[in-house]
């Protein structure tokens, strides 16, 4: 298995948002801005989660190929978040589990356990633009959202969803490393759900689009989509995750994050 | 087999009250072109290989069962049985216990395990997996690190394969008539100790090991009407090293060793780095260098690595069928011994996967013993696994 990794997906689609207008350039990136860090105050403090997903990888004929993995999350909210994912399927790669410790301003650590040598393994987190599993997910789509990773501009009012009234901005990279030039999102105004995501690649062409759906409400807080859909529409193969089971508040700590235990996750 | 069976025994009520099984069964078969040095070895060898796996957890401990079970031609001696785990472990937040048959491993480096001495090599598989290794060990994690205390008792032998097959010493090994410096034999009891640590980018581990070598010294005899060799394994005392060392896109790896072995010390190192391009050629793609440097003090009749040069290649496609090649070329810097290795696989299907594994002996000098005695031994191997 590519060593990989898949960091709280849940900040995927809690922190995507961004924004900014066009009328004057400075106006219009303090309010994307502003629309990130609302965001960002909305998603924080569910303090630990569990959840299991399945991804749904299919090719241009329609063929399918389908993984499942376990996702452990525990919330910092003054530095990075720490994650584990077991996978479960392809069983070929049953057992190996990932443990991530998220940093703001330095790569992630992160660290592979493959079962088959008993191996805990130190592997680098800066493959930000290769695909997750194999999937059209990118190790950066899965990859904790910091505010600070990218600039933003919003662009316009536009409804979206269903029929929410929604933000539409974009954002931009600040690693060279990323496989993007730019990324437009739709945000519903109420809730800061993501709807839509559009990524274009280095060359400034539209590489993906990426739909969330079936929003449910946790802890009277938290909306989580549970249908992600990401199309490539350079090579015509998508990949839909399908979030199983959320379990909030499950008594996770830091002990729960260790390599020791990243050995005997099963 | 008999010890197979006990673990059914142990397993098979476990497994009514719920619980995971799964594992995998695996078809190998491979072709040695050259003339063998000794006319009874194969041209060609199939094995099939059947490895069961059943885990049972609670809510803060578990029971897990892993077997090996190889069956080859008769004539290369490559058949047997072996319980890889069968372990209980159960933990609390800072500790962890675990008794049973275990499989661990320790050490940062690719092309040589130096510090990964618990474990038996299992020497009848051909891929060098490991035999189970009966243990008690505890297990301390605090901010300081991880301190992992190991006693070993009962000594496993490697197992050396009959003459008929590829890839064995020269001589026929005499297993009947080994011979071990402690005084117990096999039953000597072992103990480990390893400690592990991280800071920042880098991760560390020092390790002592007190016990029977898992490595024994082949000495040729005359017995039972011919050239023999007799597997002795001595006591030894082993201080070990390992790190890595993440800078940017490069991962620093280093094992070091002391070995106190029948009054005398050998030091040795294997030192190097990985490093990968991502995006190759704008595909999805990764292409990784992988090079490392290894040196021991105990020469050329002991070891494969006694001032050698390894140099691998290996590609992702990081496609959803997880397909990937590994070229890796390793050089004797003292004279032109070279080893050419190639490994490729991927996926056919969710639960179907297929292998191919070749090695080579190129330029084979008579000053490198243990690679010169496997210049005709260069194979070619296909493996088709199905997973359950």
């Amino acid at each position: 298995m590519k060593q990989s990794v898949i960091v709280p997906l849940t900040s995927l689609f809690l922190v995507l948002s961004f924004c900014a207008h066009t009328v004057v350039a400075d106006e219009a990136e303090d309010r994307g801005l502003e629309i990130a860090k609302e965001a960002e105050a909305q998603s924080q403090g569910w303090s630990d989660m569990q959840s299991s997903m399945k991804m749904v990888l299919r090719n241009r004929h329609g063929q399918e190929s389908i993984r499942y993995m376990r996702i452990l999350t525990l919330e910092n909210q003054d530095g990075g978040d720490k994650s584990m994912t077991i996978f479960d399927r392809p069983k070929d790669v049953k057992g190996t589990a990932l443990l991530t410790h998220a940093h703001i301003n330095k790569p992630d650590d992160q660290w592979l356990y493959l079962p088959a040598l008993k191996r805990v393994k130190r592997i680098s987190s800066r493959n930000k633009s290769g695909p997750f599993m194999g999937s059209e997910f990118a190790y950066e789509d899965m990859g904790s959202q910091e505010i600070d990773k990218y600039t933003y501009r919003y662009l316009r009012d536009e409804p979206c969803g269903e029929n929410w009234s929604c933000y539409v901005s974009e954002r931009f990279p600040r690693d060279r490393k990323s496989g993007y030039s730019r990324q437009v999102s739709w945000v519903d105004k109420e809730h800061y759900r993501i709807v839509r995501v559009d990524y274009y690649d280095r060359k400034k062409s539209l590489l993906k689009t990426l739909e969330l759906g079936d929003y449910r409400l946790y802890l009277e807080r938290f909306w989580r989509a549970h249908t992600l859909t990401m199309t490539n529409h350079q090579t015509e193969k998508s990949t839909t995750l399908e979030w199983e089971k959320y379990a909030f508040n499950v008594g996770l700590t830091d002990s729960d994050f260790t390599r020791q235990v990243l050995k005997r996750a099963r | 087999m008999r010890r197979t069976f006990a673990a059914l025994l142990v397993i098979a009520p476990l497994a009514a009250s719920g619980g995971e099984f799964g594992g995998s069964l695996e078809a190998r078969l491979a072709t040695y072109p050259s003339t063998p040095l000794d006319p009874q070895q194969q041209k060609n060898a199939y094995s099939l290989v059947f490895n069961p796996e059943f885990s049972h957890q609670w809510e803060t401990s578990s029971l897990s069962f892993s077997g090996y079970s190889q069956l080859s031609d008769d004539n290369s001696g490559r058949s047997h049985n072996d319980i890889r785990e069968l372990e209980f472990i159960t933990w609390g937040e800072q500790w962890e216990l675990r008794a049973g048959i275990g499989e661990l491993f320790w050490g940062s480096t690719e092309s040589r395990h130096l510090v990964d001495v618990v474990n038996q090599r299992d020497g009848l598989a051909l891929e060098g997996s490991k035999l189970g290794q009966p243990l008690v060990g505890l297990t301390l994690t605090h901010d300081w690190g991880n301190l992992d205390l190991l006693l070993l008792p009962g000594f496993r032998k490697g197992g050396f394969p009959d003459s008929g097959s590829r890839l064995r010493p020269a001589l026929p090994v005499a297993d009947a008539l080994t011979t071990y410096e402690a005084e117990e034999g096999d039953d000597h009891i072992d103990g480990a100790l390893h400690w592990s640590a991280s800071l920042d980018t880098v991760d560390f581990g020092l390790t002592l090991f007190e016990g029977t070598q898992r490595q024994p010294r082949l000495t040729p005899q005359l017995a039972g009407g011919g050239p023999v060799l007799i597997p002795h394994y001595p006591l030894l005392t082993l201080y070990g090293l390992d790190l890595t060392w993440l800078n940017e896109d490069w991962i620093w790896k280093l094992e070091a060793v002391s070995r106190r072995v029948e009054g005398q010390t050998q030091r040795a190192l294997t030192v190097g780095f990985e490093v990968a391009q991502y995006g190759l050629f704008d595909s999805s793609s990764d292409l990784g260098w992988l090079v490392e440097y290894s040196w021991d003090e105990g020469g050329k009749s002991n070891t494969l690595f006694d001032n050698d040069l390894m140099v691998g290649l290996r590609w992702s496609g990081n496609d959803s069928d997880s397909s990937e090649a590994m070229l890796g070329l390793m050089i004797d810097l003292e004279n032109e011994s070279k080893l050419l290795s190639l490994e490729a696989s991927r996926r056919l299907t969710d639960d179907w996967k297929i292998g191919f594994s070749g090695k080579t002996v190129i330029d084979s000098s008579e000053g490198d013993p243990l690679l010169y005695g496997l210049r005709q031994d260069s194979y070619l191997e296909a493996s088709l696994s199905y997973f359950f």
